[in-house]
């Protein structure tokens, strides 16, 4: 068993992040791939782009979106499309992914990933839309499910149906973060496990894994503290369920030293490592 | 090979459109309109055991103010720490509800907030704070600008150096030429106005005051052309003092610029 696009998983991988730009580029370390913010790099020029080429000659990359907006009822924004083929052309990456949110509506950004009313009319439109984005592309998309903190009354359907049917009309993979299904499972009342079942197997090409923020009556999904005890055992529920997934340790803010980045990696990696010997 | 097109979006859903506008303006929206936005959220929110509609909807607005406001702040380090921290947040409300970010990413949300302040500011210290604007997003817009190779002579095989005033030369994209009352980094005013470029050299951001003629030149040189073009243009359209004082300098601004990597060539 495998994932349907026949690619290949890259193993276990960080986020790039400009503090550690110095350390990555000086040190070899243990990290099978890089992942890329998107828009950071889609910029004019700068260092970031030098870094980029140069950790191209060390890692394989793959390309990471927060605004390509695609559940948004503004047209899709050819612009940003075109500047994020201009860097797909330069990383070459097996695949790229984005959130199945919308952030942006009348041309203005809000900066942060919306979610969607799990309707019959929003999976026709979405999903339409994702075509347009892989064929224009040219290279295998995946979507992330989003944390949430609110639920629309015009909702038809559970979150797992909405995603698992996306994926399927759009045909298009999924990247899984076990965090976001954590953090929505508090907010909205449900067991994650519910939700992992229901994700078409074959889809799913990358896991994220990430720390959040208790915040009492509702999970804050905000990539700043270590991974939670409970995200990693259900990250370790997860992994049997899925096969030829890549996993990637996602931190944003709060940064601490590499080390304790790949401290994490290493503890995804042995849990891999320990579940495929039981096997 | 031809560049694929992007295909047309599908017309959205009417329902989605409608949501979108009001969880938008709800995400958005001021402090004084909770009470209107406790009663909407009712209309398109679920509340869970835990939280009400409207606490739901707050969990998104308590996160889009301190969003913009932190990377605005990080951007106008100087304007910020002038203003403190409410009044400095004041401001950025009040640019944002005329500027919104159509960009892609936050790294553009303050390249009007110069201008906007030019246009809507009128405190006391409204020299001072644009001056500030200035300065901070031209260390911003060094920072971002396109990698461009800087013009270096002596990389240059002997016959190219020899006719190096017979190639076209630009200012490196990264060079901002600012026109200052005030003396950065501490921006005390002064009695004349003082000249400055701001600019990137080994992806490290600085900046270099500079003679008012020396500007003048720089200036010259940003509408670019080649040397001898842009000496012609000056000689036309200087005027007499600056004419002379050009001519004394020419050659240590050239080395300057070459030097600081404020030019490349086409």
């Amino acid at each position: 068993m495998g994932n349907r696009f026949n690619i290949q998983p890259l193993g276990h991988g960080i986020g790039l992040r400009a503090p550690h730009y110095q350390d990555l580029l000086q040190e070899s370390h243990p990290i099978d791939f890089l992942e890329i913010i998107s828009e950071g790099f889609m910029l004019d020029g700068g260092k970031p782009i030098t870094v980029l080429e140069a950790l191209l000659e060390k890692y394989p990359m793959v390309m990471h979106g927060v605004s390509l907006s695609i559940g948004s009822a503004d047209p899709l924004d050819k612009n940003y499309l075109k500047r994020l083929k201009t860097l797909a052309n330069k990383v070459r990456p097996p695949w790229f992914s984005d959130h199945i949110c919308w952030t942006k509506v009348h041309g203005r950004n809000l900066h942060n990933l919306m979610p969607l009313p799990y309707t019959q009319s929003t999976i026709d439109y979405v999903s339409e839309r994702i075509k347009i984005v892989q064929d224009y592309m040219e290279i295998p998309f995946i979507f992330e499910n989003v944390s949430s903190y609110v639920e629309f009354d015009a909702s038809q359907m559970e979150e797992w149906e909405f995603v698992a049917r996306v994926a399927e009309q759009a045909d298009c993979g999924i990247l899984l973060d076990v965090n976001n299904i954590f953090v929505s499972g508090f907010n909205h009342e449900f067991d994650p496990m519910t939700y992992i079942n229901a994700i078409p197997h074959d889809r799913v090409l990358q896991y994220h894994v990430a720390g959040h923020l208790d915040k009492g009556s509702f999970i804050l999904d905000t990539h700043d503290h270590d991974i939670r005890s409970e995200v990693w055992d259900l990250y370790e529920k997860t992994i049997p369920l899925f096969s030829g997934v890549s996993t990637l340790i996602e931190r944003d803010d709060n940064l601490p030293p590499l080390q304790d980045v790949l401290k994490e990696l290493n503890i995804a990696r042995k849990i891999n490592q320990r579940l495929t010997k039981a096997a | 090979m031809p560049e694929k097109s992007i295909k047309d979006s599908p017309k959205p859903p009417s329902d989605l459109v409608e949501l979108q506008n009001w969880f938008s303006g709800a995400v958005t929206a001021p402090e004084s309109e909770k009470e209107r936005l406790f009663q909407e959220s009712k209309q398109y929110v679920t509340a869970s055991s835990k939280q009400d509609t409207f606490q739901r909807v707050e969990v998104y607005m308590t996160d889009f103010w301190p969003r913009i406001t932190e990377s605005m702040g990080d951007d106008f380090e100087h304007v910020k720490t002038h203003c403190g921290d409410d009044a400095f947040n004041a401001l950025i409300k009040d640019y944002i509800a005329i500027h919104p970010s159509t960009s892609f990413t936050l790294y553009h949300v303050g390249q009007s907030f110069p201008s906007y302040l030019e246009s809507y500011y009128h405190g006391a210290d409204r020299a001072k704070l644009i001056d500030m604007a200035h300065f901070d997003w031209a260390k911003c817009a060094a920072f971002m600008a396109q990698n461009r190779p800087h013009l270096d002579p002596s990389t240059l095989p002997t016959n190219e150096q020899q006719r190096i005033m017979d190639r076209p030369i630009k200012c490196h994209p990264s060079v901002s030429i600012l026109e200052l009352l005030h003396t950065p980094p501490a921006f005390s005013a002064k009695s004349t106005t003082t000249w400055w470029v701001i600019y990137r050299k080994e992806f490290q951001v600085h900046w270099k005051s500079i003679p008012a003629s020396f500007a003048t030149l720089l200036h010259q040189i940003q509408d670019g052309g080649t040397l001898i073009e842009i000496v012609t243009r000056l000689q036309n359209d200087a005027n007499h003092s600056l004419r002379i004082e050009l001519e004394q300098h020419i050659q240590t601004y050239f080395q300057t610029a070459v030097t600081e990597q404020w030019l490349i060539t086409n």
